[in-house]
């Protein structure tokens, strides 16, 4: 019983769900703010996101007529924000309790990270929409794009530090100075990608798509995917300012936090949007052979 | 529902009534960060089921008016409905045309006004604060 307990106060309070859903708020509003400022504005107040999700979650739920399968329309936000929170558990736990983290959690967490990208993608194609069919086929090519990077950065890792526990990942050296700058790098852009911020927000594409994959979500439903991408964002940023560029001390990840979070909003802010095909090229060609090059010189040790 | 919370965040769905496009472009000034209307906790969204308020511009006529019914069925309630510049919020120099059957506040309730011919971005963020402050009941 007392595992029990532990596990799901674990889950739900600290590290997990609670204490990721402030953090994300806290994030967004950081986000929100650092883009007003360098748009010479004065920015939405600290509770902004908070006041956003509360008014959603008291809006009316709308299941589009002819939907064919509205049970997957309703659960996929519900899922994608219960797998996220798991993913994010798994992290923060190896993060904050060494100790308590599972054999081979690397696998778990991998897992859990894309199934709220799957989620969406099967939540869009059930709203019946044009536009959301658009933006589901795009996040899938985005999918099929940064993958193959971020799981060649990742195995490097896993070589350097011949095991698949998060908790070794973290305190382990990094193979090398190079590889180290190649995979951080590799690992923002990735962070980039998969959170849909801007060069890379083709799935959601407010001016041409008009929210694309969530076009048909409205109150609770947009809610629970706005808060899971929000969650997606911290979690990625923890995982690349832990297990991709390690590093030991509290002070020392909250400061590669919130270094790797303002690049993210600097980047956001001064890059129009990209194509498909420009996309698919970027990450095929160039961010996997930087990765593939750090791969190559984490394995002779430079 | 606490009206209250709507009044902190404020997605704005841009309904466009067959309108002459000076109110659309006095609506895109407000916008911008000049004027800032995210302190407000306003922000544009594109499509109808993520919103909280219609802006309407333009004229209701016979065509138009079909399609705004059909969109604001669509959108999640409670929706606010804000008639921008004097088409929608009279009826302007169309008051006697032949395909406009009656003024828009008898089809839908309105909840604010702005007239103006186009309302300046000034005019538009100061209806939308007394609207702000009607729905949370201050002076």
């Amino acid at each position: 019983m007392v595992q029990i307990g532990k596990i799901l106060f674990y889950y739900l309070v600290f590290p997990g769900f609670l204490t990721l859903t402030s953090i994300a708020l806290v994030f967004s509003w950081l986000d929100r703010k650092i883009t007003a400022r360098l748009q010479w504005r004065k920015g939405p107040p600290f509770f902004q996101p908070y006041y956003d999700l509360k008014k959603l979650f008291q809006k009316e739920i709308i299941i589009p007529e002819n939907s064919p399968s509205p049970i997957l329309f309703l659960l996929s936000p519900l899922l994608a924000l219960i797998s996220v929170s798991l993913a994010g558990t798994i992290l923060a736990v190896s993060v904050v309790f060494p100790s308590q983290s599972l054999v081979g959690d690397i696998i778990v967490f991998l897992y859990f990270l894309v199934l709220p990208q799957v989620l969406v993608i099967v939540g869009a194609l059930a709203s019946v929409n044009p536009y959301a069919s658009i933006g589901a086929s795009r996040e899938l090519k985005l999918i099929l794009s940064y993958e193959l990077p971020f799981l060649i950065i990742i195995l490097g890792r896993l070589l350097s530090a011949r095991s698949l526990n998060i908790a070794t990942l973290l305190v382990s050296p990094p193979a090398g100075f190079i590889s180290q700058i190649l995979f951080i790098l590799v690992g923002i852009i990735v962070v980039a990608a998969k959170s849909g911020i801007v060069p890379f927000d083709i799935a959601e594409a407010e001016t041409e798509l008009a929210g694309g994959i969530f076009i048909e979500y409205s109150g609770p439903l947009l809610a629970l995917f706005k808060l899971s991408r929000m969650i997606m964002t911290i979690i990625l940023i923890l995982f690349t300012s832990t297990v991709i560029w390690p590093g030991n001390g509290l002070f020392a990840v909250i400061g590669k936090f919130l270094l790797i979070s303002i690049i993210l909003i600097i980047i956001r802010n001064t890059n129009p949007r990209l194509r498909i095909d420009q996309i698919m090229r970027f990450f095929w060609f160039t961010v996997s052979g930087l990765a593939i090059l750090g791969f190559l010189l984490a394995l002779k040790g430079l | 529902m606490a009206i209250k919370d709507i009044t902190r965040s404020l997605f704005v769905f841009h309904a466009a009534l067959s309108p002459c496009n000076n109110c659309d472009i006095e609506i895109l000034d407000a916008l911008t960060p000049r004027y800032d209307l995210e302190r407000f906790g306003i922000q544009l969204v594109g499509s109808v089921r993520h919103a909280d308020v219609l802006l309407v511009t333009g004229i209701p006529n016979r065509k138009s008016i079909e399609r705004f019914l059909r969109i604001y069925s669509q959108a999640p309630k409670p929706c606010l409905v804000v008639a921008v510049g004097t088409c929608p919020a009279g009826l302007g120099i169309f008051h006697d045309s032949y395909n406009v059957e009656k003024p828009f506040d008898q089809y839908v309730k309105v909840d604010a006004y702005i007239p103006g011919c186009p309302p300046k971005p000034e005019a538009i963020i100061a209806g939308i604060v007394k609207l702000i402050k009607v729905l949370r009941g201050e002076k």
